[in-house]
């Protein structure tokens, strides 16, 4: 799975934990205006079912996603009007 | 036929007809026929033909493109022509200097059989300007358009007319320098697609091959690939597999033919690469903030990249696609180069605009599909076109925003106080004019530039020696901290007869002698002090004399910030009138200075061994060596004597400290060292202490020539060791 941070962060810090792990812990989060992501996470995941954790201190937002993998998972995180937004794809993004 | 007006004639009477009189009752080419448009749209650019003055660009946009709507405006930029006629029977050179843009938002346009008439208020970009109307005729005759009268109708002012000829279909123009990697140096180069080719798309989708030249001119640029010759560049090393944006900004600067020329300019640089440092990336506008995700320093939008390895393009063939795979590759293809290439336009990604569903080659087509607010699917619904509001700004935006080397990406920041500030020049200029400095000052250190005049001609030039502000021949603007852009007012203004001074060619024999330099101190004037808050600024000048304005770069610097308490505490009784007054005056012994002159003594009495209390011992030192008189009731008395010792004292630890520099900043010093020693020299002189005044300037010479000094620059210090 991969996940990919992409509009709306802007120097925060960000914490993300996968069935329970911490795979990301990172301040000064800023998406790249020029391409529309901050920053990317591969990661191996074996379940199925995978609960991803999104915490963003600096913004006072969290969200958890359920997910159901089936085949290789790619993962977009934005925050969108004050909210965490999600979404996902079958085949990896692409930015331009 | 109206018989009315045909008077009876004797040839008529007499049976025959006159060749008058025919062409009276059967004109040729007839009326109708007269106003026929053969030749299409009358949108596009205009422009006036003025050798010299003022003159127009003038852009139509009220008719629709083919496959273009049209944006319902009018705008235009101004500029200042100025001819040099510096070479003796050789035409003049030409040097065209941008001076501001505007539009009209919502013309009254009314059409007739042989003209257009078009109407509307005139909205300036920027500056300050009084309501102005404005009044556009374009007639069209016997298949040729125009040319447009335009009149501008300032209230309150005169009016400004002029005559502009159709120069173009489209309402810019680029070129586009296309270079490839050797990994990736295989067809198709460049994307060329059908748009029928995938069977996904708007039903009502007009069939026609777009390329990157069609697709722009869609939108109203005209853009030129350069030639059919590129560079490869060999990435063929087996540690390299990926780019990096500071290494495409690199190889731009390295195989961009266009980039030592100067910018802003309509020109852009695109590169076929492999693979971007992040393997998700088929494309990057790359010449932009580091914070943006760029490579960082302006000038910014001059380049891009397209990387052909990403998994997007692997289905890209050559010729015509075999299914929709291969189609939609082709598409995606063409989608990136016309998106990266918006980017150099200064446009931000569609949801970055807050139009996340917009139909335009600005979006991402998977984000608009993720989006449950927008209709359908992307592919479905795309007309292959940017959406209004960027094409309004592509067509019609201010200029520096729009201009590869303008405005930084995504800023919109620039100089904005006045138009002439930012001043692109177009043509060849016979001087240029150069800022330098050092990049950092101390919060209250006088900051000091060098300015530079240098002959670019191939002929001897003369100009005006004082490049001061006060002799009205320089203007310097200053961008602040806080984005307000200032014009340095001097405290005072000098009328002087000319001192003019020429310089050689660039290959004269004597080093050096084909330019001058001088040095200005501005850190006070009638708006007060200019550099008293921390900070970036960024500094710009103007030479105007001769009939020549010639501005110079763009030279940033920084002021520090306080570095303790009681510095702070310091800039408080710093930045005040007494002080900046007598920092303007060199020193002033007038009783109403007095605070300002004792502070600043004490200053440079406590601080010698810093750059902040030489320059200022340096500074306020002419006026302690020199005698000082008042008006003491009717008579001009002298109330201080000259004290050229006290003087010498307060210079010494500034002589100390600018033999003490080493490398760029002791280069950057030299005119204030080569000054202070002249004026060292002089009260030296007064004193009786001729040989010691003749050691020092020997000490002062010997160090410039290891500093590599001009030779000109030595030979007059030369000069004034043999007068001691």
């Amino acid at each position: 799975m991969k996940i990919d941070l992409q509009n709306g962060y802007s120097n925060d810090f960000v914490v993300i934990r996968v069935n329970g792990k911490e795979v990301f812990r990172k301040n000064g989060v800023t998406t790249k205006l020029l391409l529309g992501v901050a920053d990317s996470i591969q990661l191996e995941v074996s379940d199925m079912l995978t609960k991803v954790d999104v915490d963003i201190p600096s913004k006072d937002l969290s969200e958890t996603m359920s997910l159901r993998l089936s085949a290789p998972t790619y993962l977009g995180i934005s925050v969108i009007g004050g909210q965490i937004a999600y979404m996902i794809n079958k085949e990896p993004f692409a930015y331009f | 036929m109206n018989l009315e007006n045909i008077p009876a004639s004797q040839d008529m009477m007499s049976g025959e007809v006159s060749s008058e009189t025919f062409d009276k009752l059967f004109p040729f080419p007839p009326d109708w026929w007269k106003c026929l448009r053969l030749t299409g749209s009358i949108c596009g650019e205009y422009s006036s033909q003025q050798l010299f003055g003022r003159g127009l660009v003038l852009r139509v946009d009220i008719e629709p493109r083919s496959n273009s709507p049209s944006m319902n405006r009018i705008s235009g930029d101004f500029y200042k022509t100025y001819l040099s006629f510096v070479t003796p029977g050789k035409p003049p050179k030409i040097s065209t200097i941008y001076q501001e843009s505007w539009i009209v938002d919502s013309p009254s346009i009314k059409w007739t059989r042989c003209a257009v008439g078009i109407t509307g208020k005139v909205r300036f970009w920027k500056g300050t300007h009084p309501a102005t109307e404005i009044q556009v005729s374009i007639p069209w005759n016997s298949g040729k358009i125009g040319p447009a009268e335009v009149t501008f109708l300032p209230s309150g002012g005169n009016k400004e007319q002029y005559t502009c000829s159709l120069t173009s279909d489209c309402f810019r123009s680029m070129n586009l320098e296309v270079d490839v990697c050797k990994s990736v140096n295989s067809d198709p180069i460049l994307p060329s697609y059908d748009t029928y080719a995938h069977s996904v798309r708007p039903v009502d989708l007009k069939r026609r091959t777009l390329d990157i030249e069609n697709a722009y001119w869609e939108a109203g640029v005209k853009v030129d690939i350069r030639g059919s010759e590129r560079t490869i560049i060999d990435d063929s090393d087996s540690k390299f597999d990926r780019w990096s944006p500071a290494e495409l900004h690199d190889a731009m600067e390295q195989h961009f033919s266009q980039y030592p020329r100067k910018w802003p300019n309509w020109e852009m640089w695109g590169l076929l690469a492999g693979l971007f440092e992040n393997d998700g990336t088929a494309g990057i506008m790359f010449d932009a903030g580091a914070s943006y995700g760029g490579a960082g320093q302006p000038p910014d939008r001059q380049g891009f990249a397209v990387f052909r390895k990403h998994s997007w393009f692997d289905k890209l063939v050559a010729g015509t696609p075999a299914g929709d795979e291969q189609a939609d590759a082709m598409r995606q293809y063409l989608y990136c180069w016309i998106h990266e290439a918006g980017h150099a336009f200064n446009l931000l990604h569609s949801w970055n605009k807050n139009r996340s569903c917009a139909l335009s080659w600005m979006n991402y087509p998977w984000m608009y599909d993720q989006n449950q607010q927008c209709l359908g699917t992307f592919w479905s619904k795309f007309m292959m076109r940017f959406d209004d509001e960027e094409l309004i700004h592509i067509r019609h935006g201010y200029l520096l925003s729009v201009v590869m080397g303008g405005d930084p990406w995504a800023s919109g920041g620039h100089f904005e106080m006045s138009s002439s500030v930012m001043a692109p020049t177009i043509g060849e200029m016979p001087l240029e004019l150069l800022i330098r400095s050092k990049n950092y000052f101390d919060l209250m250190e006088p900051v000091v530039i060098e300015l530079r005049l240098r002959n670019l001609m191939d002929i001897p030039i003369t100009i005006e020696e004082k490049l001061k502000p006060e002799f009205g021949n320089t203007t310097l603007f200053i961008h602040r901290p806080d984005g307000k852009i200032v014009e340095f007012n001097p405290i005072f203004c000098q009328l002087n007869s000319p001192t003019i001074k020429a310089l050689d060619v660039s290959d004269s024999c004597v080093e050096g002698a084909d330019r001058y330099s001088d040095t200005i101190f501005f850190n006070y004037g009638k708006g007060g002090f200019y550099f008293d808050t921390p900070g970036e600024y960024m500094l710009r000048a103007f030479y105007n004399a001769n009939g020549l304005l010639i501005p110079s770069n763009v030279q940033k610097i920084r002021i520090g910030s306080p570095t303790s308490r009681n510095s702070d505490i310091l800039a408080t009784e710093f930045f005040t009138y007494p002080v900046g007054m007598s920092l303007y005056l060199h020193g002033s012994r007038s009783p109403f200075l007095s605070e300002g002159m004792d502070f600043l003594t004490c200053l440079a009495e406590t601080s010698p061994d810093t750059m902040l209390g030489a320059k200022v011992g340096s500074r306020i030192a002419p006026s302690i060596g020199r005698p000082f008189f008042r008006i003491i009731g009717n008579t001009l008395t002298m109330t201080h004597n000259a004290e050229p010792k006290k003087a010498l004292q307060m210079t010494e630890p500034a002589v100390e400290l600018y033999r003490s520099l080493k490398g760029t900043e002791a280069k950057l010093t030299n005119i204030s060292y080569n000054k202070l020693i002249r004026g060292r020299a002089n009260f030296l002189t007064r004193l009786g202490q001729k040989t010691k005044a003749k050691e020092e300037v020997s000490v002062l010479k010997d160090d410039l020539s290891k500093r590599g000094v001009n030779e000109v620059v030595l030979n007059e210090i030369d000069a004034l060791e043999k007068t001691l």
